[in-house]
């Protein structure tokens, strides 16, 4: 459903803000200082808006039907619940309630990126299966020799010039390819951008 | 007999075709000396006329001589067969005389050579039979040669016209006329097949109108109509059922009525008058045609029709009962009709404005004929009947490129498009045939190639009105639908066979295999091992540059931390960043934490608590303070960019900042003894550089990034953006060294070359294999 | 490690990781237990997160002091709690508008203030580096840095002229630049991929290392 007001809301303040990198006036500064404010505001309550569609709407929806996923949906209303309420009574600085985070957030995480680890490694056995061609023998390679070189393995060659200095010219290569992407990924924002602000494009539409 | 040339697409047919097989346009009437099939003329000539023409009111006995004269002359096979029908069909002309109006009203309209003929007949109605000068045998031209020329109105009197005139109805016999037979049959063929050297066909008679003409046969060529056209004496309609069809966006009018401006306006009058009082005494019901072509057609005189049209039932365009058609068809007199010299051709009323300018919505349509002059012959055609042609078959032709010039293809008003019939659209279109592995048109599968398992998509081929009899779908509709049957036909089979599931099996396994080996080779060099690493020498450029910078950070500014990690790289971070926060606690300097993150108070708190095991000294209840979680990303940094005290006015406490110990001296980023930016992306880090890095001025930023990060910040690194880098274990290692600390990534140094040196002996071992091994084609796991 | 009061976390932290790790054996039950744990306990930590830290000191403690300018915030995030009505969710697309330009100026301006011209910038001085070193060694490290540079940006400009078949062509130019710049995006995808192995099995030996030490310590050693 197009808004008129909803266009007009998204492209004058990102206007205002977008003035406010290339004009240094301090006026513009009183008037762009609370909009970004507002904006950090509105941030918060749409994550906290995310997490009641979350639980009040996808779990709870999937507890009413029968199924397995009735009871996992569930356990995901509980928790949310006891730690909501936790976290109301004790609030987020103190030290017990942060211990959620480290001691049940971060283990389950970090155990799935190491999950992550092997699983990589698995399919990295099929790196040539398919891309058969100069390019991803120039991956493969790649990829070996910037493990051992990450690992250490290779520190042996400080001690010879030339293979230091050949170590070193290689980093130049990723560096190039790097800031290319790296520029590419500042224009295409850039479009992007530019593409919201004129109105192009409105996700923010149903 | 040579085959007949359309004059349209330029390719040849077969001689009794009076429409073109492949534009479905009128066939000119046969002349031998044009390329036009003689055959069926001589045939004509010799064919014995001897219809049951006595019954038919029109006629008498001289008018039956001279027609039977004429047919052994030049009498078409449909005009038999109408003669033979008129006995046996009057009845049935009352009844259906509404019935032909009202689709007469919303189809084609008459051409002009037979408008011209009821003008014609009308003006010789009033010129006595003796006066009337015979057409000399030799100046009888064949069909062809009654096409108009660049007048248009020239047609030259023939005797078959003569006998034409002659084989009329009485006018009290104009009455009946048959709708039943007017139904669905077009009007005449087009303009082309008037003679170019046209004669002057008969006036039409008193009561002749061919407003009735609704619709003719493709077997009714425009000269044969007018060369037995009783004029003034016919107000029958004749409806033939093969109807007229013109290819789409031919204009007939255009070569009829190049010249026709004199001619045309000199009928003005008469013809404009006749039109004004049918049209002003008509309503919708009782005048659909007209009201219809009103909307529809710009042209004065009735155009020929496009295309032929199935008889579909047409609520608004019933007419009312035939009482009204009686009287209209009564209303036009003989003396509004003003006789027309003889030898001359009374064209249409024709508007060259308009002819130049057609379908112009907002042009009216003159209706010269009137139903009572509608010749006898003309109303007896039901519109039911159909000639005896050939059926053409639904079946789509394969592209002749015979290298004729294609012609061009016009466009319909979408009324007239979605009343095609199927049988009418035969356009020389570019058409797949539906292989035998591939679907039809409707989706239905023909036969299955045996090598392919999946169903081919159909093509969707033909035009619109060919999916459907009668089915008003849009072209759009039948895309969606063309998609939708695609969609539905080209979901591949789901195949788990019983190979599948023991080859994904194999895989769980062998991966659990391998998840044991890094376990076991991760515990090794955590306890066994734990000693066999082998130390770095050379420390990165950016490691270096930033434990510099550490040192050199002033101690009455604090340092501002800002994590922005996720909490799965908690445990990589945690040993990236331990020496670097070890040696600025070690410096007594101050932090000011901040979270991007919404864990990340909690881990850097965590972390700092870890440090001060190091670091017992370090008093964190004084040197800390937690400024809490900052929503928005970009946003968020941008504000604090823009000003520092306005953008975190409170901290996690909900303490002033103007007002904290660490923070009361800091309004811009620029305040801070330096910025230490903790993130596990290369994202979020370009961010940080991008928003706050321009206004910093000296205060150095420095970033501690997990290994994941550092290839897409070296750049900035390298282009000064980045003042210190120290990516993933290996740098928090290096760091540690320098700092000559305990605490870090050193423990785990030698489970992480063994791991990496690992995963780069899988990855050379799999790329040898697949190099050795046949390619497989990348496919989907079932 | 020594037992303390973090000893019942610490057993807790220690399930939840063989429990993840189990899932080497393959997707169960558990596992799923363990995922929908983690999806609950994190949405309950951020929305806490977010009352406390976001909504009390930036919307209600300025409200309570007086702040007129507090009522705009306020009100746009009423419009945004809207969302969650599938009756009135599209008064919800201001406040998302709001967002989504500020948003997108700060994009722009962060990507040319910060990127573009700081990455142009730093190429520029490539030739001409601060530390001291041979200059030719400095314009051949900056020639090959910005060569690899336009290179990569070539190989993603994907404009051709209309050519005979089918789809455009680049000119030879450009394709030659496309080819090189190929070269340098495989080795730094390459790089890229090898430190996310490096990332992934730093993690791997975290974790592993927690349940080793867990273990000595349920062991005593």
């Amino acid at each position: 459903m197009k808004s008129p007001i909803a266009l007009a809301v998204a492209v004058i303040s990102g206007l205002i803000v977008l003035l406010g990198y290339f004009i240094p006036s301090p006026m513009l500064a009183d008037i762009r200082t609370p909009m970004l404010d507002w904006a950090v505001i509105l941030s918060g309550v749409a994550g906290l808006v995310a997490i009641i569609h979350l639980v009040f709407g996808v779990h709870s929806d999937r507890v009413k039907k029968e199924g397995a996923r009735q009871w996992f949906s569930l356990v995901v209303i509980l928790c949310f619940l006891l730690t909501l309420v936790a976290g109301l009574f004790l609030e987020p600085t103190s030290p017990i309630f942060q211990k959620v985070v480290t001691y049940i957030q971060t283990p389950i995480e970090s155990s799935l990126l190491a999950i992550l680890a092997v699983t990589l490694s698995f399919s990295s056995l099929k790196l040539l299966q398919r891309q058969r061609n100069w390019m991803g023998i120039v991956f493969f390679v790649t990829v070996i020799l910037f493990l051992v070189i990450n690992s250490g393995l290779l520190s042996f060659t400080d001690r010879i010039p030339i293979l230091r200095d050949f170590l070193s010219g290689l980093q130049l290569i990723p560096t190039a390819g790097a800031r290319g992407i790296v520029l590419g990924v500042a224009l295409g924002s850039l479009a992007t951008g530019i593409r919201i602000l004129i109105g192009a494009e409105r996700p923010y539409e149903n | 007999m040579e085959n007949r040339l359309c004059p349209i697409c330029s390719r040849q047919n077969n001689p009794q075709d009076t429409h073109c097989w492949f534009c479905n346009a009128e066939l000119p009437p046969y002349t031998p000396g044009e390329d036009q099939p003689t055959d069926w003329l001589e045939e004509l000539k010799n064919t014995d006329l001897n219809l049951e023409v006595s019954s038919s009111p029109i006629e008498n006995n001289q008018d039956q001589n001279r027609s039977e004269k004429e047919s052994e002359e030049f009498t078409p096979n449909w005009l038999q067969k109408i003669r033979s029908r008129e006995a046996s069909d009057r009845e049935e002309k009352k009844a259906n005389e509404e019935r032909y109006w009202a689709e007469k009203r919303s189809k084609e309209g008459l051409p002009d050579w037979l408008r011209s003929l009821n003008e014609d007949a009308n003006e010789l109605n009033s010129i006595p039979e003796e006066t009337k000068p015979d057409v000399e045998p030799e100046k009888e031209q064949p069909i062809e040669s009654l096409k108009s020329d660049e007048g248009g109105n020239s047609i030259k009197a023939d005797d078959w016209l003569d006998s034409l005139k002659t084989w009329q109805e009485p006018a009290e016999e104009k009455t009946e006329i048959s709708s039943s037979q007017t139904e669905n049959t077009p009007v005449a063929s087009s303009p082309e097949e008037v003679p170019e050297d046209s004669q002057p066909l008969s006036e039409p008679g008193e009561d002749f109108d061919l407003n009735k003409i609704f619709l003719l046969s493709e077997e009714k060529s425009n000269q044969e109509l007018s060369s037995n056209l009783p004029v003034e004496e016919e107000k029958k309609d004749e409806l033939i059922e093969d109807q007229t069809i013109l290819p789409e966006g031919f204009n007939p009018l255009d070569q009829l009525f190049e010249p026709i401006e004199d001619a045309a306006k000199s009928d003005v009058v008469t013809t404009e008058k006749e039109i004004a009082d049918i049209e002003s005494s008509k309503t919708l019901d009782s005048s659909p045609f007209l009201k219809n072509l009103d909307d529809v057609l710009p042209f004065d005189e009735f155009d020929q029709p496009l295309e032929q049209k199935e008889p579909e039932p047409k609520v608004e365009f019933e007419p009312e009962p035939n009482a009204n058609l009686r009287e209209i068809s009564s209303e036009p007199s003989p003396e509004e009709i003003t006789p027309l010299p003889v030898g001359e051709v009374k064209p249409f009323a024709v508007d060259m404005e308009k002819v130049a300018s057609p379908f112009t919505p907002e042009e009216t349509i003159t209706e010269p004929f009137k139903l009572d002059d509608l010749p006898e012959w003309l109303a007896d055609i039901k519109p039911g009947e159909k000639p005896s042609t050939p059926v053409k078959p639904k079946v789509r032709r394969p592209v002749v490129d015979d290298g004729t010039p294609m012609p061009e293809k016009g466009k319909l008003p979408v009324w007239l498009d979605a009343r095609r019939p199927v049988e009418a659209v035969d356009l020389p279109i570019a058409i797949e045939r539906p292989k035998p592995g591939e679907i039809a048109v409707e989706g239905e599968e023909v036969s299955k190639i045996p090598s392919e398992s999946a169903i081919v998509a159909p093509a969707i081929t033909g035009t619109p009105s060919e999916l459907g009899e009668g089915l008003r779908v849009s072209n759009r509709q039948k895309t969606n639908a063309a998609l939708l049957s695609v969609i539905a036909t080209s979901v591949e089979p789901v195949e788990v066979s019983a190979g599948a599931t023991v080859k994904i099996g194999n895989q769980s396994v062998w991966r659990s295999l391998l998840a044991v080996v890094f376990l076991l080779i991760a515990v090794l060099g955590g306890t066994i091992l734990k000693d066999y690493y082998l130390q770095p020498e050379l420390f990165p450029e950016e490691v270096v540059h930033t434990f510099t910078l550490v040192n050199t950070i002033p101690l009455d500014k604090p340092v501002l931390i800002a994590g922005d990690f996720e909490a799965g790289f908690a445990g990589e971070i945690r040993l990236t960043f331990q020496p670097v926060l070890e040696h600025m606690m070690r410096r007594d300097l101050n932090f000011a934490l901040m979270a991007i993150n919404p864990v990340d108070s909690a881990l850097l708190e965590n972390q700092i608590t870890n440090g001060m095991t190091a670091v017992p000294s370090f008093d964190s209840a004084s040197k800390v303070v937690d400024l809490g979680y900052f929503p928005g990303g970009a946003i968020a940094i941008q504000n604090m960019g823009n000003s520092f005290s306005n953008a975190v006015r409170l901290t996690a406490d909900l303490v002033d900042t103007s007002t904290h110990e660490i923070t009361k001296n800091v309004h811009l980023l620029s305040d801070f003894g330096a910025i230490v930016v903790v993130t596990d992306k290369s994202e979020n880090a370009r961010v940080w550089i991008e928003q706050i890095q321009p206004g910093l001025g000296e205060t150095p930023l420095l970033l501690v990034t997990s290994a994941q990060a550092s290839p897409l910040i070296i750049p900035y690194y390298k282009s000064g953006q980045v003042d210190g880098l120290v990516s993933g274990m290996p740098g928090g290692m290096i760091y540690q060294k320098i700092l000559g600390s305990n605490t870090g990534g050193f423990e785990s140094a030698t489970s992480m070359q063994l791991t990496l040196g690992l995963m780069a002996s899988l990855v050379l071992i799999g790329g040898f294999v697949s190099l050795v091994l046949p390619k497989t084609g990348g496919g989907k796991r079932q | 490690m020594t037992f303390g009061p973090d000893f019942i976390w610490i057993i807790v932290s220690f399930i939840l990781t063989i429990l993840v790790f189990s899932y080497f054996l393959g997707d169960h039950a558990i596992f799923r237990f363990v995922m929908a744990l983690f999806i609950g306990v994190s949405a309950g930590y951020i929305a806490v997160v977010l009352i406390f830290q976001v909504i009390v000191p930036r919307l209600v403690v300025p409200l309570l002091s007086g702040s007129q300018l507090a009522l705009i915030p306020l009100l746009l995030s009423g419009l945004l709690l809207l969302k969650l009505s599938s009756k009135f969710s599209r008064f919800g697309n201001i406040p998302m508008a709001y967002l989504v330009g500020v948003g997108a100026a700060v994009a722009v301006g962060g990507a040319v203030m910060g990127t573009i011209i700081g990455q142009v910038k730093g190429s520029w001085n490539e030739f001409f580096p601060s530390t001291g070193g041979s200059p030719f060694l400095a314009y051949l490290e900056g020639g090959f840095l910005l060569i690899g540079t336009l290179a990569t940006l070539a190989y993603f400009h994907f404009n051709g002229k209309k050519g005979n078949t089918t789809g455009g062509k680049r000119n030879m130019m450009m394709s030659i630049f496309a080819w090189i710049g190929r070269i340098f995006i495989s080795i730094t995808l390459g790089v890229v991929f090898a430190s996310v192995l490096t990332a992934a099995a730093t993690a791997l030996i975290e974790r592993t290392d927690f349940v080793v030490r867990t273990i000595q310590l349920f062991t005593g050693r």
